[in-house]
């Protein structure tokens, strides 16, 4: 198994010094070539939960594995190899440097890691390729569409070629059409590359293509048994592809 | 004739104009700004929100173009430089500062300083090691290994401010760089932003709407429904142009 949280539980103080449980009793599996999908609304803890599955926040309980290591027990150095060589990740809520040029903006990981520049710009174009964005090479990061913003995302991510992709709801704020795009490159990447993918969205139509989708509420997941059939498990009030496309 | 003691003009604003347009209305942004910049000099730009000094900052950082008048940088109109000599003026002399601190997750808090070097082609063990001294100077000589998410927002910020000078800028634009941090350490970010660029021989404007941010400054402009004035807040001397290392 490549990915393994067992038990997880993680509470946040709050300034007023009460207590939030952003996740309880958290258990996942995944293994290379596997989409996982969790949904539920904002502060259901879905951002916790990758954080965590990064190393880059310990859990309150429980144990988080990445190929058979726990990832608590690791030296930071070693955490820090594997994020630069193995555990990609896009978060939402995060905001490049201004003025960077999208090149070499996905190449950057790469430079960070001592790579020859020239190599790490053709990685870099790969990668943009195989996000169906390589148009996007020459352009300024505050130049692209949102839906051309999350595909460089994915790029930059899965530029060090990672066998473990963390993507914090990477359709977020896209038209169906973008979600989909998004969520067939995720699809790609799993099972054309072998990467294990664990992806995030408020809303489970999004996650269509995952191998398997779950409903993260409260930090809790809920509804366990019907979470093998990706897509039929919730629907948000007046939120169906049908009902969006007609609108 | 004595020789004046004023330092070299940086930047120059010249009746800059921005508007925003959109089916049916049209926002002036920016309503005719002029303001003169001197070398190591700093300005704190405060107004409400929304009364266009993100946008200035924008224009002088290269990233808008303005709709009328002129932002020159050593005496070169921006509108003049070709898209490669925008980049490359952004990235040699300009240093950005920003309230989300726009730190890369995952990444350590030396090897996000480190960034702008390596995008400059400077050798990574070269640029490590400058990260390093930047991290000193910010007084997080032991975090350097830590990412952003193992910091405090005012840490982040440090490491923000370490970014923005490792590459020796002419001048530092931070926008509303307090905005996410409590008074304290927001008084701390802004005393560092008053000092540290300084001793770079760097200008800083500092984009506000903390009025302390007036105390580390030289100059105090405001903003007003996108005109710019100078403010009747008293301000200290001009400072002396100090030799960049």
């Amino acid at each position: 198994m490549l990915l393994s949280l067992d038990r997880i539980s993680k509470r946040f103080e709050r300034s007023s010094g009460a207590t939030k449980l952003a996740l309880t009793d958290i258990s996942l599996e995944l293994e290379r070539g596997q989409i996982f999908g969790v949904y539920g609304p904002s502060g259901a803890g879905k951002t916790t939960l990758l954080r965590i599955a990064a190393g880059l926040v310990s859990p309150d309980g429980g144990e988080v594995s990445y190929d058979g290591r726990r990832l608590n027990e690791l030296p930071a150095g070693e955490l820090m190899r594997l994020r630069r060589r193995e555990i990609a990740s896009v978060w939402a809520a995060e905001t490049p440097p201004a003025g960077l040029e999208v090149l070499e903006h996905v190449a950057m990981p790469l430079l960070v890691d001592d790579r020859d520049h020239r190599g790490a710009a053709r990685r870099a174009r790969e990668a943009l390729a195989a996000c169906e964005a390589e148009q996007c090479a020459g352009m300024m990061l505050n130049e692209l569409s949102d839906g051309e913003r999350q595909r460089v995302a994915i790029a930059r991510a899965i530029v060090i070629e990672p066998r473990l992709l963390l993507a914090d709801g990477p359709a977020r704020n896209l038209s169906l059409i973008e979600q989909e795009a998004i969520m067939v490159l995720l699809s790609s990447l799993a099972h054309d590359a072998r990467v294990a993918v664990l992806v995030t969205d408020s809303d489970s139509e999004t996650l269509v293509g995952a191998d398997s989708v779950h409903y993260l509420l409260g930090g809790k997941f809920v509804n366990p048994a019907a979470s093998t059939h990706p897509g039929k498990i919730y629907q948000f009030p007046g939120r169906s592809r049908q009902a969006a496309a007609d609108a | 004739m004595p020789e004046s003691t004023e330092p070299p003009v940086l930047l120059e604003l010249e009746n800059v104009q921005k508007d925003y347009s959109s089916p049916g209305e049209t926002i002036h942004a920016v309503r005719g700004a002029s303001v003169c910049v001197r070398e190591g000099e700093r300005l704190a730009l405060l107004g409400p929100s929304g009364s266009g000094k993100t946008t200035l900052l924008l224009l002088i950082g290269g990233l808008l173009r303005a709709d009328g008048g002129s932002v020159r940088y050593a005496g070169r109109d921006l509108a003049e430089l070709s898209k490669r000599e925008t980049l490359t003026y952004r990235r040699e002399q300009l240093g950005f500062v920003f309230q989300g601190f726009n730190l890369t997750a995952g990444m350590s808090a030396r090897e996000n300083v480190a960034v702008p070097l390596l995008l400059r082609g400077v050798a990574h063990s070269q640029a490590h090691e400058r990260a390093g001294v930047a991290l000193a100077e910010v007084g997080l000589s032991r975090r350097g290994s830590r990412p952003p998410e193992r910091l405090s927002g005012g840490e982040q910020q440090r490491v923000a401010i370490a970014r923005a000078l490792v590459g020796e800028p002419s001048l530092v634009l931070a926008d509303e760089a307090t905005g996410n941090l409590d008074s304290h350490t927001g008084e701390e970010v802004l005393a560092l932003l008053g000092e540290l660029p300084r001793r770079h021989g760097a200008a800083v404007i500092l984009v506000t709407h903390d009025t302390r941010a007036a105390a580390h400054a030289d100059r105090v402009l405001e903003m007003s429904d996108g005109h710019l004035r100078e403010s009747a807040t008293p301000a200290t001397a001009l400072p002396s142009a100090p030799t960049r290392p």
